[in-house]
């Protein structure tokens, strides 16, 4: 199997604080990854480098086989679990904005995910509620017709309704060409998305493996797994 | 580098549009009093008013970069595949577009008093292009610097507190450096390119404004610097950037 992204002792050191120590991670091609952990495991962070915007202290990153850096910017699609849209847009605005940007920007794709997260181009991004804007956010960044789709907590702080139409549009939208890596510590709600999983904590992976075998191991679903991996945490 | 510009103008055509109605404003009434004023009044009231908007311009060009330094919206143009070069340039093009756009509508007003003047100095169309494009160079050179020092001082502190002081500090140190190696340069290699400005010639007189005198060892060190600083910058937020 191809292997799309792949990490060698990644390490991050924030002043005194280690964020990812030594990690190692590979993420095969058309297949959904969890990377799971608590707050402050080092998930972010990895995104962080993985989208290259943030510079590691040792170790390597590659995405289809090219250091991450500024080429593979053209094909991974970084969902921050922040909101990064300038306050003066519309959601028409960051369309043009993406399709000036991104040369594998879908417009039709982000008009339909559009429609379907009931949201609309004339709306301004400022006047967006959290869980609205999560939304527009994810249409922009499933509107790519990426390699890679980088997905930092999309679940985080919105309601049940919209959590249930943000996985629909991750399930709907996601090609077999393209791979997924999901960060979240709200695993029940999105545990059926995901192939295989990662277990991370003070920035090492302390378990991983196909999300099937898994459960099947160990008689449990992964928010389980996840409960008693972290159980001390 | 135009996507760049585009969405630089598109996000603060509302200043640019607030800006050019509040000096068109004080301007109109600068001329409407100007008789009250006196003429040299009024050009000197002219001349701070465009100065205030220059600071403006300048505090905003600074502010476009930084901003995508420490805000979060730096996730949207860093994670786009632009090379560092077409984000530092198009921030720097944008600025002094509205640098120019502010000379020619402080010049329009101006205009009044040049006119009612008799026998004022009129600048050589050469000197004022070869001006013009100095002046660009200077501003150009000033932004840039700036640019540098918050892209170095993001390196060192994360912080947007931190990161301001530490690049007041990168700043002055960067200017102190440069003046010191360009006048060091300026006195080893003493050759000057000098020009003309400002030509007086009617029925009764002709006259000639002192001329400008350009060390050449300093403009050639000064190219090289601004050189330097674009690629330093350009390779600091494409390489190096911790957002």
């Amino acid at each position: 199997m191809d292997t799309i992204l792949k990490a060698e002792n990644v390490t991050k050191k924030y002043l005194n604080k280690t964020a990812l120590d030594s990690m190692n991670l590979s993420v095969e091609k058309g297949k959904v990854m969890g990377l799971l952990g608590p707050n402050g495991s080092g998930k972010t962070t990895f995104l962080k480098i993985a989208a290259g915007l943030l510079t590691k202290n040792s170790g390597t990153v590659e995405i289809n086989g090219v250091p991450v850096g500024r080429e593979t910017k053209a094909f991974v699609s970084y969902l921050p679990d922040k909101q990064f849209l300038y306050k003066w847009m519309k959601i028409k605005d960051a369309f043009d904005y993406y399709q000036d940007f991104f040369n594998d920007f879908n417009r039709d794709k982000a008009v339909k995910l559009l429609k379907f997260m009931n949201l609309d181009e004339s709306m301004k991004v400022s006047a967006l509620s959290k869980g609205m804007t999560e939304k527009l956010l994810l249409s922009l960044c499933l509107s790519r017709n990426s390699k890679l789709y980088l997905l930092d907590e999309p679940l985080g702080g919105v309601d049940p309704v919209t959590r249930e139409k943000i996985l629909d549009a991750i399930l709907d939208n996601y090609s077999e060409d393209s791979s997924i890596i999901i960060t979240t510590h709200l695993v029940s709600d999105i545990e059926r998305l995901f192939d295989s999983v990662s277990f991370i904590q003070d920035g090492k992976i302390v378990l991983e493996g196909n999300a099937e075998e898994l459960r099947n191991e160990r008689s449990m679903s992964i928010d389980e797994i996840y409960r008693e991996v972290f159980k001390d945490a | 580098m135009h996507n760049i510009i585009k969405y630089e103008f598109k996000g603060q055509i509302k200043n640019i549009i607030g800006m050019f109605v509040i000096l068109s404003f004080v301007n109109l009434v600068i001329l409407y009093y100007s008789k009250v004023l006196t003429i040299q009044g009024s050009v000197a009231l002219t001349f701070v008013t465009g100065f205030a908007a220059f600071i403006a311009v300048l505090i905003a060009g600074i502010q476009t970069f930084t901003r995508d330094l420490y805000d979060d919206t730096g996730y949207l143009l860093y994670q786009t595949p632009t090379k560092g070069i077409y984000i530092v340039g198009g921030k720097i093009i944008f600025s002094v577009i509205q640098v120019i756009f502010l000379t020619l509508i402080s010049f329009l007003f101006m205009l009044p008093y040049i006119l009612k003047a008799d026998n004022l100095p009129y600048p050589t169309f050469s000197s004022m292009v070869y001006m013009g494009i100095v002046c660009v160079f200077i501003y150009s050179f000033l932004l840039l610097s700036i640019y540098f020092s918050a892209a170095v001082s993001k390196l060192i502190a994360k912080s947007k507190k931190w990161g301001t002081l530490s690049g007041f500090l990168i700043f002055i140190i960067f200017w102190t450096l440069f003046g010191k190696i360009g006048d060091f340069l300026g006195n080893i290699f003493n050759y000057s390119i000098n020009f003309n400005i400002f030509i007086l010639k009617n029925a009764y007189m002709s006259f000639t404004a002192p001329s400008i005198s350009l060390n050449i060892a300093y403009m050639v060190f000064e190219i090289v610097v601004f050189i330097l600083l674009l690629m330093g910058v350009s390779y600091i937020i494409e390489q190096k950037i911790d957002l």
